[in-house]
């Protein structure tokens, strides 16, 4: 594919200039663009108009790092050290990391079905996992607490995707339209908003993320 | 069934007490009402819009004045308005002199987001209108200097601030300090995104944005700033004074009406433009914007360029010759 080829030249010139941290921030960039593509071919009436703006963007958004400012450079790397998500949340609780699955799943088939950017999705799955990572750590001496509310990561994926789409989109889909595509529970309005203050809170309202996509 | 529900209901507000900590302010909210739990003492309400209100604040700990916005959750349905979520975001990764510091941030019952600002004792709106305007050449170079520093720092940490004008620009009395503030419609850009049309107030919109293309950039507020520019001139706003019943038609009337030679791609753009076609011969700016020094007006000139592509950027404005002027502050 075009999309891997550029990625690897990006990866091939990069691994010669530039730390490690970028080789992984664009390994992760890398993963959530090859579950986008998965999900987009089981939605045909989605996948021409969509894949066709996934592409286009990031390969307009990849030549435009060719051209990286270099004092941007310790700003961006600055900004990704504050982002860096924990693995060992996932590692130490399986049913966490089954329902962060299926949360990122219904993430990118809301993402695909709304022509939502990648920059959307990414976004949405960054606040999910900052978000879990900082209620487990909240929460680590309570291992029942996460099996007692097998709905919040659900509710969390919701929160989070909104609040993705409010910061980078131009039109927002009404809370229960989001929730079009199938999942376990469909939740109101009002426990969703109390949701989003949640995890604006808990983030510490930092929503901006370091990806190669904003270069 | 009633059981089951009546439990997740109280487990999920258990669970929001316990967790909703922000990270900005080290009190839950929800546990006290209103100014109290943002650790101000309300003074008197500074202003009023269709958002909310503003609070001029004693901060409790500090003692300082401060500045305290409270912006109304009104459609339960659609949550966090967007607004509020990309002005705090942003705000909490610009730092500079010139733009306004977000200290902290909480809710109060569900139903307001507080924004609380370091506080400055006028906008540049009220500073024009009561003052009759900065007449000193001096103060119009420092303000425009700063405004334009403000703008160059956003522009180069890819953040668009889409709604300058005079009453979005606060000022420190004593040090004549200029800080830009009310980021709620700026948002980071990509160079191939699409925007949201509706923007700004109308004397101060980029004719690009007035001809509804969706692809615009920094340009846009370099526009805005050349408006603010002229307005500090001549003590009102320019667009108000150049009479039309239409904002494009009144920008045509002053720069002339634009050629495909003039802004290539213009005619794709605005399919109407005949309608302005021959209509009208500029005027000038030199016909509204008097009393400004020659290296002003064509500073001026460029920040107000009809073909966004060939506009003045904020970091070259701040390198024009209008800077160089040795006996200014």
């Amino acid at each position: 594919m075009p999309l891997h080829h550029h990625l690897f030249l990006e990866e091939t010139k990069m691994a010669h200039r530039y730390p490690k941290p970028l080789l992984d921030t664009l390994y992760c960039l890398e993963d959530h663009i090859h579950w986008e593509e998965e999900e987009q071919v089981d939605y045909n009436e989605y996948s021409n108009t969509t894949t066709t703006n996934t592409n286009s963007s990031n390969v307009v958004l990849l030549e435009h790092d060719l051209f990286w400012d270099h004092e941007e450079l310790p700003s961006l790397l600055a900004k990704e050290h504050q982002n860096q998500l924990s693995n060992t949340l996932l590692q130490n609780n399986l049913v966490l990391a089954s329902s962060r699955e299926e949360a990122v799943e219904w993430i990118l088939k809301v993402n695909a079905r709304y022509s939502f950017s990648t920059l959307t999705a990414v976004l949405a799955v960054n606040y999910l996992d900052r978000f879990l990572f900082s209620f487990r750590f909240q929460n680590d001496n309570n291992d029942n607490n996460n099996n007692n509310n097998p709905w919040l990561t659900q509710l969390s994926a919701v929160a989070c995707l909104s609040l993705a789409a409010k910061f980078e989109e131009t039109h927002v889909p009404l809370f229960i339209d989001l929730q079009l595509e199938e999942s376990k529970y469909l939740f109101e309005a009002k426990t969703v908003k109390r949701m989003e203050i949640l995890v604006l809170s808990t983030l510490g309202w930092k929503m901006i993320l370091v990806t190669p996509l904003h270069s | 069934m009633w059981n089951e529900e009546s439990d997740w209901i109280g487990s999920f507000d258990a669970l929001l007490a316990r967790l909703a900590e922000c990270s900005m302010c080290s009190r839950r909210s929800g546990e006290r009402p209103g100014a109290a739990q943002m650790d101000v003492k309300i003074l008197d309400v500074a202003a009023e819009g269709g958002y909310g209100r503003v609070f001029r604040c004693l901060d409790v700990h500090t003692g300082a004045l401060v500045a305290m916005k409270q912006i109304t959750m009104v459609r339960l349905s659609q949550g966090i308005p967007a607004q509020i979520i990309r002005e705090v975001s942003l705000l909490r990764e610009l730092h500079h002199a010139n733009i306004v510091k977000l200290l902290r941030v909480g809710f109060t019952e569900n139903r307001y987001v507080n924004l609380v600002f370091e506080h400055l004792d006028y906008d540049l709106h009220q500073f024009i209108v009561n003052r009759g305007y900065p007449k000193d050449a001096t103060t119009v170079k420092s303000f425009m200097f700063q405004i334009l520093s403000a703008v160059a720092y956003c522009h180069s940490r890819k953040v668009l601030h889409r709604d300058l004008k005079p009453s979005n620009v606060l000022i420190n009395h004593s040090k004549r300090l200029i800080k830009l503030a009310d980021f709620g419609l700026a948002r980071e850009f990509a160079d191939d995104f699409l925007y949201t049309e509706k923007l700004g107030t109308s004397w101060y919109r980029a004719p690009e944005i007035l001809c509804h293309s969706r692809q615009y950039s920094t340009q846009v507020d370099l526009w805005s700033v050349g408006c603010i520019f002229a307005e500090m001139v001549i003590g009102q706003p320019l667009f108000q004074v150049i009479n039309c019943r239409d904002e494009l038609e009144g920008i045509f009337k002053l720069l002339g009406t634009p050629t495909e030679e003039t802004w290539p791609g213009i005619t794709k753009l605005m399919p109407n433009l005949h309608i302005y076609c021959s209509k009208f011969d500029p005027l000038g700016l030199e016909t509204f914007v008097t009393d400004l020094e020659p290296s002003g007006l064509n500073l001026l000139s460029m920040m107000l360029c009809l073909d966004p592509s060939k506009r003045i950027s904020a970091e070259a404005s701040l390198k024009h010759a209008y800077f160089t002027d040795v006996n200014w502050i």
